[in-house]
């Protein structure tokens, strides 16, 4: 297996060669080797299944966009790791996840939205609904006409007004 | 509720009154501040009112919220702060704008660490770009020059009179406050050609309209009362009334038949005239213009639209005016014949209007549905067949069944459900009308009734006859049988509207890259080109080339090397301004590209791409495309340059072989040799082949290469290729990395510089000494 990566230059990174803390807001990357750290410099981290696994499978960037390597599951971090990663996580795949669906009005080109999302209430207008909702079985993400994703995350639990607002959209 | 602060670029210091408490408290003056910014979010993802406040010595952070507050009977917004944060300015450096998935950043680097200034929105990305540029030179400096003209602009997104969103940024067209009345007279302007014919039409309906109406007083009252009543004027006198009735009918059908030979005449003109103008409009738009849209909806604009236009000029407005006339004229007529009577009958019509209405609302939302649905069972139906070489060999076929399957089923679930609600639903529509008939009849019953029994409770005036009442109940069906087209009519006259504002979105959609109006011409092209500082993004913000400079003479030969999205098919587009570049200008022979006319420079280059595209058609036909005036003897000498012939005539028609679609299939290294001829028999004095060749062995390759040369006639030529091979016999090589010209020189040069050329150069060689090896 580890000799695919090998060949690739993806390196997994594991608590063994690497250690992560944080510099300012942003996490940043040491390599570990025989003669101490070196300071690779801030990454960006990055889901490789961005739906299907939140946790694992995380590809680790650097400010230019070249890939450091990837982790291959969050747990195996030490808990300060796990809380560094999830916070900046969390912020860089951050969508509003929408709780209550006010209404959805189809007009010309667009629908217009108006729903309370867990961050606070919001009103959005969507270019091609049919086209702007990505499916994920009983899960649903919005993308509006900027380009805001936003996250339903069981339309099965909206209340019967809300669904009865988007009914149209789902099949 | 309405935004407490919009950044203005041009004004960016201006503070609201309700933001002046938090910034005293701060121990900053209004004066003070040289640019603010709002934006959405707030450090927990919530969505809060954040202000970045910039002065010369600081730059604050509050996050609050705006609330609404009564105070001396007025409402006022007050700004609650929650959370603040404060930075020297001169500490800041390196404030940079970071894409996140669903939202952004700003960070800026302060005493060695990087730090988040603020959070927002995907909508507040332009806000933020402009406010960090001159956040930037606060920090340096001290002050800023704000941007002015048209930097300055912000794109407006959203009409300011009713908040619809414009479909198209550029084009600032509100569908909703655009007045329909205006769009359907432009339309009307447009169909000019037909008015005369359109009159006729319209007279035809008329004459066709007023007969009908007439027709029921002959066939009815007239005929009891008049003819068969003794006290008749027309007593007994069958045949003259029969034959004015048939002289009626005759007649209306004879207006009719005229009118649907004028119909069908126009029809095809006007279907044909207007298919002509929307494709010539979307004909004469940019490149950028196809790229952001659907092919698919382009497509179906072309065709359907068309349709749909002539559809509301020659048969809604007209029959909308003669059904509506026609209705108008029955109800007058009854009304003179007998006020109780006509009310009678009029009674069940706005509940019936009502009724209808809610009806087509639903079955609009069903058929929306319906037709979603179908449209995901072709889509997903195309894509098994598009797929099908897949399909067999991964043995996917169970799989498909079962995909295609579902998607059946839902569409016929929808469909089911649609004909259900028409079943259940109109039916009732029509048992209301029946019930107005039905009220007509009693109605008249009684009156008649009354009148035989008692004879002085009615007066004269009000006597009801037989014959009246059949009158009667032929004009009430013809004031009900109209109703249901009545309010389908509303929203299919809504669909054409948008068909029209459709058509002018796209006839008004300014071009991207424009012709100067006094274009430069170019007696003799010899080939030198230039770029000066060229830059270019396909959307703010995501820069793919900047600072380009160089400059090719006329007949060299020029290699572009790069990685994969480096933006070296990017260079080659705007060479040939399929695109503008954003930034600095590219030059030919010294004239600035965008001063050339279109038709010199696009006579003077060709491209050959690695994606090529071949129309329906022969080969011949295919590669005559550049040239159709080329002969044969030239086409067949491409050809053969191009290496095309030797697969040519392989094929049993050899030349004239129809390829394209449902024909012969041709590989990729078939059709780039194909598109490389195409631009041999072009003879541009520029020849960009973009990875034109990467489909071919490395032998044929370089025969091509050879006749190219062969060919080139002092040609200016530019190899855009992977394979370092393609590029062996170029005078100079340009590296592109990091968005600009990393490394240039010849190859030699370039290999002793160890740069990255040196880099791929090593790797290409030893892979290949990877291959000599195995085959020892």
């Amino acid at each position: 297996m580890n000799s695919v990566f090998e060949i690739a230059g993806v390196t997994p990174l594991t608590v063994e060669n690497t250690r992560i803390a944080l510099e300012g807001d942003f996490p940043v990357l040491y390599q570990k080797s025989e003669n101490g750290e070196e300071r690779v410099g801030v990454f960006k981290t990055q889901r490789a299944f961005p739906f299907e696994k939140e946790e694992e499978f995380l590809v680790l960037l650097s400010e230019e966009g070249k890939e450091l390597g990837f982790i291959r599951k969050l747990s195996d971090r030490t808990d300060e790791e796990i809380a560094i990663l999830q916070k900046d996580l969390a912020r860089r795949y951050f969508m509003p996840r929408i709780k209550k669906i006010h209404k959805v009005k189809e007009q010309f080109a667009f629908s217009y939205w108006k729903v309370d999302t867990e961050s606070g209430p919001l009103e959005f207008s969507v270019r091609d609904t049919y086209k702007s909702l990505i499916h994920l079985g009983a899960r649903i993400i919005v993308t509006d006409a900027d380009g805001n994703r936003y996250d339903i995350p069981d339309y099965h639990t909206l209340d019967k007004a809300s669904r009865k607002q988007i009914d149209l959209y789902l099949w | 509720m309405r935004a407490p602060y919009v950044f203005d670029p041009q004004n960016p210091h201006i503070v609201p009154d309700l933001l002046l408490p938090a910034l005293s408290a701060h121990g900053v003056k209004k004066e003070e501040v040289l640019a603010l910014l709002c934006v959405d979010l707030d450090d927990d993802c919530l969505f809060k009112d954040c202000y970045l406040v910039a002065t010369k010595e600081r730059l604050l952070y509050i996050a609050g919220v705006t609330r609404l507050c009564r105070e001396d009977k007025k409402t006022l917004q007050v700004f609650v702060p929650c959370k603040q944060t404060e930075w020297q300015m001169k500490d800041l450096s390196e404030m940079k704008m970071e894409d996140l998935v669903s939202s952004c950043r700003l960070t800026a680097v302060c005493q060695n660490e990087r730090f988040v200034l603020c959070n927002f929105s995907l909508s507040f990305k332009e806000d933020v770009r402009i406010f960090r540029g001159y956040l930037e030179e606060i920090a340096k400096t001290g002050s800023f020059t704000p941007l002015s003209g048209e930097k300055a602009k912000k794109k407006e997104l959203y009409c300011p009179k009713c908040g619809l969103r414009y479909a198209d940024a550029e084009n600032k067209v509100c569908p909703r406050c655009q007045k329909q009345s205006k769009t359907v007279c432009r339309t009307a302007k447009l169909l000019s050609g037909y008015k005369w014919k359109l009159i006729l039409i319209g007279l035809t309906l008329i004459l066709s309209g007023a007969l009908s109406v007439v027709a029921p007083y002959f066939s009815a009252g007239f005929f009891y009362d008049e003819v068969l009543d003794a006290a008749g004027a027309f007593y007994g006198k069958i045949l003259l009334v029969i034959g004015i009735i048939v002289t009626t009918r005759l007649l209306s059908q004879l207006v009719s038949s005229i009118h649907s030979a004028l119909t069908s005449v126009i029809a095809a003109d006007m279907v044909y005239d207007l298919r002509k103008i929307i494709f010539s409009s979307i004909n004469r738009l940019s490149l950028s213009f196809f790229t952001s849209r659907k092919t698919g909806g382009l497509m179906t604009q072309v065709n359907s639209d068309a349709q749909t236009i002539y559809w509301f000029f020659c048969d809604l407005i007209p029959s909308f005016t003669v059904n509506m006339v026609q209705v108008v004229a029955a109800i007058l007529i009854m009304f003179l014949l007998s006020p109780p009577l006509c009310l009678a009958a009029i009674l069940f019509i706005p509940p019936s209007i009502v009724a209808i209405r809610a009806i087509f609302k639903k079955m609009d939302v069903l058929h929306s549905r319906r037709f979603g649905r179908s449209r995901s069972l072709s889509s997903a139906l195309s894509d098994m067949l598009g797929g099908v070489r897949v399909v067999k060999a991964f043995s996917g076929e169970q799989k498909e069944q079962k995909r295609f399957n579902k998607k059946n089923e839902e569409l016929a679930r929808a469909d089911l459900n649609t004909n259900l609600y028409g079943a259940k639903a109109f039916p009732g529509v029509e048992l209301l009308l029946r019930l107005g008939n039905s009220l007509v009849w009693a109605v008249g019953g009684v009156m008649i009734l009354l009148h035989l029994t008692n004879p002085a409770l009615v007066g004269e005036r009000q006597v009801l006859t037989y014959g009246l009442l059949a009158t009667f109940l032929s004009y009430v069906s013809m004031i009900y049988s109209p109703l249901f087209g009545f309010v389908d009519m509303i929203s299919q006259a809504a669909d054409s509207i948008k068909a029209m504002s459709r058509l002018f979105e796209i006839m008004d959609a300014r071009p991207d890259v424009v012709e100067r109006s006094d274009p430069l011409r170019l007696e003799e092209v010899k080939g030198g080109l230039r770029f000066e500082n060229t830059g270019f993004c396909y959307l703010p913000g995501q820069t793919v080339l900047e600072k380009i400079s160089f400059e090719v003479e006329a007949g060299k030969t020029v290699g572009i090397v790069g990685k994969t999205g480096a933006g070296k098919s990017t260079l080659a587009h705007l060479i040939l301004r399929l695109y503008d570049p954003t930034e600095g200008d590219i030059y030919l022979d010294g004239v600035n590209l965008k001063d050339l006319s279109f038709e010199d420079l696009r006579k003077n280059v060709a491209i050959v791409s690695q994606d090529t595209y071949l129309f329906a058609g022969t080969i011949l036909e295919n590669v005559r495309y550049a040239r159709p005036d080329a002969t044969l003897m030239e086409v067949f000498e491409a050809c053969v340059a191009s290496g095309a012939h030797e697969f040519i005539m392989k094929l049993k028609d050899g030349y004239e072989t129809r390829i394209g679609q449902g024909n012969a299939d041709l590989s990729g290294g078939e059709r780039q040799r194909l598109s490389i001829a195409r631009a041999i028999l072009k003879d541009p004095k520029i020849l960009i082949l973009d990875e034109a060749t990467a489909a071919m062995d490395t032998r044929t390759e370089m025969i091509i290469q050879r006749s190219l040369t062969a060919l080139s006639r002092g040609r200016t030529t530019l190899i855009i290729a992977h394979r370092l091979s393609t590029l062996r016999d170029a005078d100079e090589l340009i590296v592109i990395d990091g968005k600009t010209v990393a490394e240039r020189g010849t190859p030699a040069e370039l290999i002793r510089q160890k740069g990255i050329y040196y880099t791929l150069y090593k790797m290409q060689t030893e892979a290949l000494k990877t291959i000599g090896i195995a085959e020892d």
